[in-house]
């Protein structure tokens, strides 16, 4: 999922937050600076469900910093990726 | 106001070149504010030297804690509507108000809470009186953010207000370094009225109104739920006609309470899990439930998975990470309560639904025969709580701004109090926060200085913030404090009876003589321990001029029905 967010000193810590209070760990994290200026891009992989996840988009747009929160689903493959380790193997 | 603002500005003729801590000041003015609660301290004393100087342009109540500060700031917005403003330093002084800021956090208070800090080049080296309050306050605040240079505090001082007080409002903190008190700058204020990041949505979509206009018409037994939202969106008005437009049953959640008259013949009582028997059983009967400026709570829906399963029902409310949080809907309408009742009520049908309203009366009536009449009539044994409330209620009048703790009194407070007007009733609800009346109710009272202010509160929450009593001396404010004295965490107790086998485990009190230790504060006190003598001793209380602190020693074991008990549906309430 990617966060749009005015860049600023603790911005991390309150995105963060949002994940931490939900006990849900962030696989992978970027922060960026995006096309628009003082906007940040936070871009975050979290293994979690869809509903988790409509509501983690709504939490994050709360924070007054934020400007946009969206999220792409993938599919849980680590089932196929374990089989076609062991296939392989 | 004008007159403190005219003071101000004598004061000040060249705003070109003030210091930060003036800044503040004007920025206070700028916003309408001239009641300050707060607590000086080390990083914060250049600010209060400034305030020294501009004596009659602001009223500032020493409260004895800062968690006083912060309850009365609250009290004080809960009952204007107004941002409350409460002041203190940093370390200690800030960690204490951490509870307050959580509450009206939940809560949805408005308040800007100004914490000093060290100087901008301590920070981050554990300085004397450090903390960071920012990391710590960032989950319990709408915003927080740190000063550190003079030039930036109109336009941020700006931003807390308007992010405070609007959308779902909620608590603001700003950190100021202690240099930026002294740092000059020229000020000019703007007030904000947008932000690129912060667009709260007022209207709803039209072909959500529209819906909801025809479910509404066409349901057979329609019931509304209302919360603290109403009060918020200033809809107490619209709210009346919606129901009696739509003649609709409607029932309150705590924080509800006041926005709409408990006389009104469609006002079927409070939600939750000592609420009303009607409102929360027939919540298993409705068809349809429209849910506004209420956040579905466990303590209003118990066990969610069985709350209003045979119901459609539409969620109204401005804040959209409520809608789908605690309960699946059938339509989400991200709306401000007053808009939103505003474009619906010329859609609405004059509907009559008194068979569905016979039905509320039936187990109000039941309600009424196991419950008000051993509450509210009891021939013998000790007072209870509800009879010394409806007494004082009877004394005080129906416009009297009610005040509670938390515990057993707050619930019966919130069950027998006949609220009649708007912003009457101030409560802790979602955190629950014991000590929360008493300060609460010194804010409510500079709120409104010309309406009674009555605090209930229990042997126990009175110990937690008691030291306030001095702050309602020295500030000679004619509250009424209702101690409702049963020995012990009465609430606690209660679940340690019905749920724990009476295993009593650190709930029993040794108090102290609270009418002698009310007399040491300077407040007049007086206790009352049998019936015949309750009548006398309230009416002697409320005709006394300034604060008075009535003792009742109400009976020891009273427990709080009706009770959703823990883990039960709410159409499993029990009476007794």
């Amino acid at each position: 999922m990617t966060t749009l967010a005015q860049d600023r000193v603790g911005l991390l810590s309150r995105v963060a937050m949002v994940f931490s209070r939900r006990g849900i760990n962030i696989e992978s994290l970027k922060v960026a600076e995006s096309a628009m200026k003082g906007i940040a891009a936070i871009s975050m992989v979290v293994l979690t469900d869809a509903r988790t996840i409509k509501q983690i988009v709504k939490q994050l747009e709360k924070q007054v910093e934020v400007l946009q929160a969206f999220s792409a689903e993938q599919p849980d493959i680590s089932k196929q990726i374990e089989n076609h380790i062991q296939y392989a193997s | 106001m004008s007159d403190y603002k005219d003071s101000a500005t004598k004061k000040l003729r060249n705003t070109k070149n003030v210091t930060g801590s003036e800044a503040i000041l004007l920025s206070f003015l700028e916003e309408g504010v001239s009641t300050l609660f707060g607590y000086p301290g080390g990083a914060i004393m250049p600010f209060y030297d400034t305030l020294h100087q501009y004596d009659g342009c602001f009223r500032h109540i020493l409260t004895r804690h800062e968690q006083g500060a912060i309850h009365a700031a609250q009290g004080y917005a809960r009952v204007t509507r107004k941002t409350g403003v409460c002041l203190t330093t940093s370390g200690p002084g800030a960690t204490n108000i951490l509870t307050g800021l959580a509450d009206a956090y939940m809560d949805s208070t408005p308040l800007v809470c100004i914490t000093g800090q060290v100087i901008s080049s301590l920070v981050g080296t554990d300085a004397f009186q450090e903390t960071d309050i920012l990391t710590m306050s960032m989950a319990v605040t709408k915003w927080n953010t740190q000063v550190t240079k003079a030039e930036d505090i109109p336009e941020i001082m700006a931003k807390a207000f308007y992010i405070a007080n609007s959308g779902r409002p909620g608590p603001v903190l700003i950190d100021f370094t202690k240099d930026v008190f002294s740092s000059k700058m020229s000020f000019d204020y703007e007030s904000c009225t947008s932000l690129r990041t912060y667009i709260p949505k007022f209207q709803a979509l039209p072909e959500q109104v529209d819906k909801a206009a025809r479910w509404i018409n066409t349901a057979a037994r329609p019931m509304l739920l209302f919360g603290q939202g109403i009060i918020l969106s200033k809809a107490e008005e619209e709210l009346k006609l919606f129901v009696e437009r739509s003649g609709m049953p409607a029932a309150s959640t705590l924080l509800g309470l006041s926005a709409l008259p408990v006389s009104h013949p469609l006002y079927m009582g409070m939600l939750g899990m000592h609420g009303n028997y009607a409102p929360n059983i027939m919540t298993g009967e409705t068809d349809l439930v429209i849910a506004i400026g209420m956040r579905f709570d466990d303590r209003v829906t118990s066990t969610v998975s069985t709350y209003l399963r045979q119901a459609r029902i539409i969620h109204v409310d401005i804040d959209p990470t409520e809608l789908g949080k605690n309960m699946d809907t059938d339509l989400e309408v991200e709306a401000d309560a007053k808009s939103f009742i505003h474009s619906i009520l010329p859609l609405l049908e004059n509907n009559d639904h008194s068979d569905w309203i016979a039905g509320f009366m039936l187990k109000l009536q039941e309600e009424q025969k196991e419950v008000f009449q051993k509450d509210l009539h009891p021939v013998d044994g000790k007072i209870q709580m509800g009879e010394a409330i409806t007494k004082v209620a009877h004394s005080a009048g129906d416009q009297a701004i009610v005040i509670t703790d938390v515990g057993q009194h707050q619930m019966k407070a919130a069950r027998y109090f006949p609220f009649a007007s708007p912003r009457t009733f101030v409560t802790s609800g979602g955190l629950g926060t014991m000590g929360f009346g008493l300060p609460a109710a010194i804010g409510a009272q500079l709120g409104c200085p010309d309406k009674k202010v009555v605090a209930f509160t229990g042997d126990g929450g009175l110990q937690m913030t008691m030291q306030e009593l001095v702050t309602i001396a020295q500030e000679e404010l004619p509250v009424k404090i209702i101690v409702l004295n049963n020995g012990y965490l009465g609430m606690v107790r209660q679940w340690q009876e019905l749920f724990f086998d009476s295993r009593y485990a650190s709930t029993k009190l040794k108090n102290p003589d609270f009418v002698k230790l009310a007399e040491a504060c300077g407040i007049k006190a007086d206790r009352v321990n049998e019936r015949e003598d309750l009548d006398t001793k309230v009416e002697a209380a409320f005709a006394y001029p300034g604060a008075f602190l009535l003792e009742v020693v109400v009976e020891n074991e009273e427990n709080v029905f009706p009770m959703v008990p823990p883990g039960a549906a709410v159409t499993d309430m029990i009476l007794k």
